[in-house]
């Protein structure tokens, strides 16, 4: 599904230029549940910012189902993303002036979908904070916040789902219990690539890529 | 993303920040208010005397007012004033004396009068003018007769043109009185629509600018009109007001009527009623510099609060830009998303802003302070002027604020505001990499 040809990405600040990623290829297919392993500062979120079209490499090709994403222009790059991309941040990136349910109904309102409700409230159902639905985000412990975040990335009904440090905020327990949802949506058929550097979440995964100052180790 | 999503997820984004956006809906309000204030403030000089000398002379291409001063002898004043009428320069306007014994009344005219006005009521109905006036004022009739010239050699004819109070009175009804022996004739040419105003003499009068009547209701008064000779009377008076009509310029009347004045040896002084204005400004310049200078400031600095509120707003919303971005909204979803809620940021508090000041100017208006200071000469010929003017047509002037000036000025700073605190912010937002906003969802 997904095919990285040698990607390349530089920041540059006034002091010094970062390579963020220094020539990567990658394939990952349908299906599949990749761990991306590294440390911090290695490109983990940059490849994934790429991979979800919220950032373009300064050279090389991203493929997406044989289509060059990396080609694309604004309101075509927009368009993939809204058809096929999902995230999850490590530090849940809910808006706190909106309820969990208003919450889960943005990604709904972007795709113009209409009676969302029972979707919503089934979803919350699955994952187990059906009743915090009227709360607001700052009330609910950090697992069920990332619950929460996690419920929103379904709702785009995404093929690709990108997880950047789900759990870095979390203890084991509740590691385990997000790892849980993930490994279930993956065994729904959903794609998911995992950034993360706790070992323990990468051997929850099908794959396993090992990243160092911006290239795959293996 | 559909327009009606666009307009939920603006109005979720004001809900659920409810008096931080009504906050900053009343400073908006309030800045644009003053500025409405202020920017009408520094364009009332201009308002007055150009949409007064509009108003005063209907716009007539050709007419204006124009004064003359004259500290000669009544005699060859009177002349002069006899040469202007033949010369066919001048057409006398609204200088209208009040002829109470001058002529007898028609008896059954006197009763309907009082009958109308009460016995105590003794203003004077007798107006004395040359007919020509009618031409300059457009006076509306219910009814009126056209008069032919030649109804006029006859020197004990008078036409009277009735006010709307006297509307019993069939239009042709003749009256004849005696007068020193002589049967005088007059009778009846037309009735003036209610409300009808005419200038007075005093508008025109520099001189007496504190006790100006300037325009009168035409309901009650007989207006005797007369195109031969002018009465005895004529050149009692030394303030005249004129218009030059009938093809000649305002500045031949002015020409012809200094050559004549030197020809007859006068010492006269003359000049357009707006001159007159400008003359008197002159003097107040530096006042006015202030006032406009001081006005384009505080005019400034509401924009920029304006603008700077609704750019911190904007920009304290960037993180929840940067969710909806990976949430699958678009760069124009978002930009959307700003101008529905600045409309309702800008344009509510501009449409409050602009009620409350048009009510506050109108009851300004009863005391007009706003033209100037007390001591100030043209700021009350212009206050009166006004005055005059507005009554002249229920309001008129203050309509011309309210409808032409005051709103359409108000939506273009809203509209120029809302662009401005739209864009801004947009630009500094959608100029980011995606990246950094998403840098910014972090944070
Ligand atoms: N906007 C930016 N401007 C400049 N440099 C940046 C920017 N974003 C990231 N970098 C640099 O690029 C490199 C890769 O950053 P990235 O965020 O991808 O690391 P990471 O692997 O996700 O690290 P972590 O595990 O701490 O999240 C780092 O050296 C970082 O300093
Ligand atoms: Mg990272």
């Amino acid at each position: 599904m997904i095919k990285l040809e040698n990607i390349t990405k530089k920041y540059m600040d006034d002091s010094k230029d970062t390579i963020a990623l220094d020539g990567l290829s990658l394939e990952i297919a349908e299906g599949e549940m990749v761990a991306v392993l590294g440390t911090s500062g290695c490109g983990k979120s940059t490849l994934l910012n790429i991979l979800g079209g919220m950032d373009r490499p300064d050279s090389g090709k991203y493929f997406f189902d044989n289509e060059e994403v990396s080609s694309y222009r604004a309101i075509r790059l927009h368009n993939f993303r809204k058809k096929n991309i999902g995230f999850v941040y490590q530090n849940f990136s809910l808006l706190n002036r909106y309820t969990v349910y208003e919450n889960m109904a943005i990604p709904l309102l972007a795709r113009n979908q209409k009676n969302y409700r029972k979707k919503i409230m089934d979803c919350l159902e699955q994952l187990g904070i059906a009743e915090y639905a009227n709360k607001f985000p700052q009330k609910l412990s950090g697992g069920q916040q990332q619950r929460c975040a996690i419920g929103r990335a379904l709702m785009t009904d995404c093929r690709l789902m990108l997880c950047d440090e789900p759990t870095g905020a979390l203890d084991s327990k509740t590691t385990i219990e997000i790892m849980g949802i993930l490994c279930e949506e993956n065994k729904h058929g959903k794609t998911i690539v995992i950034a993360t550097h706790d070992s323990d979440v990468a051997s929850n995964c099908t794959r396993l890529v090992k990243m160092s100052d911006g290239r795959i180790l293996i | 993303m559909s327009k009606k999503n666009i307009i939920v997820v603006a109005i979720m984004d004001i809900m659920c920040q409810k008096i931080h956006f009504f906050l900053s809906m009343i400073i908006i309000g309030a800045s644009l208010a003053i500025i409405g204030y202020f920017s009408l403030f520094s364009n009332i000089s201009k308002l007055n005397r150009d949409e007064c000398d509009k108003i005063l002379t209907k716009g007539i291409n050709g007419t204006g007012v124009m004064q003359v001063f004259s500290s000669s002898n009544s005699n060859s004043q009177k002349e002069l004033i006899q040469n202007a009428y033949d010369s066919g320069i001048f057409e006398f306007v609204g200088v209208w004396e009040y002829a109470i014994n001058a002529f007898p009344l028609p008896n059954e005219l006197l009763q309907t009068r009082r009958s109308n006005m009460g016995y105590a009521a003794d203003a004077t109905p007798w107006v004395y003018v040359q007919k020509s006036v009618f031409g300059l004022h457009n006076i509306k009739f219910s009814q009126r007769i056209n008069n032919t010239d030649e109804n006029w050699n006859n020197p004990n004819r008078f036409g009277i043109y009735l006010g709307a109070n006297y509307n019993g009175i069939p239009v042709g009804t003749t009256y004849v009185v005696d007068r020193y022996g002589e049967s005088v004739e007059f009778e009846v040419l037309g009735i003036i629509k209610k409300g009808q105003m005419m200038m007075s003499s005093d508008v025109c009068a520099f001189g007496r600018a504190d006790e100006l009547t300037s325009l009168s209701i035409l309901d009650d008064v007989i207006i005797m009109v007369y195109s031969g000779q002018p009465p005895l009377w004529v050149g009692t008076y030394s303030n005249g007001a004129y218009v030059a009509a009938g093809g000649h310029t305002l500045k031949e009347a002015r020409d012809y009527l200094e050559n004549r004045a030197k020809e007859l040896d006068i010492d006269l002084e003359s000049g357009y009623l707006s001159e007159g204005f400008r003359a008197e400004e002159i003097e107040e310049n530096d006042l006015q510099r202030v006032d406009r200078e001081l006005s384009g400031l505080i005019i400034v600095t509401c924009v920029l609060l304006c603008m700077c509120i609704i750019c911190m707003e904007m920009l304290g919303n960037r993180r929840q830009y940067g969710i909806y971005y990976a949430n699958g909204f678009s760069l124009k979803d978002l930009l959307e998303i700003q101008i529905c809620q600045n409309i309702i940021r800008v344009l509510l508090p501009m449409i409050g802003a602009w009620f409350i000041l048009s009510k506050y100017l109108e009851k300004l208006y009863d005391i007009p302070i706003f033209v100037g200071t007390e001591g100030s000469r043209s700021a009350m010929v212009a206050s009166k002027m006004i005055e005059a003017c507005s009554t002249y047509e229920s309001g008129k002037l203050l309509a011309f604020w309210r409808n032409q000036t005051a709103l359409p000025y108000m939506i273009i700073v809203g509209i120029a505001l809302f662009i401005l605190c739209t864009v801004i912010p947009v630009l500094i937002i959608g100029g980011k990499e995606p990246y950094e906003l998403l840098k910014d969802t972090r944070g």
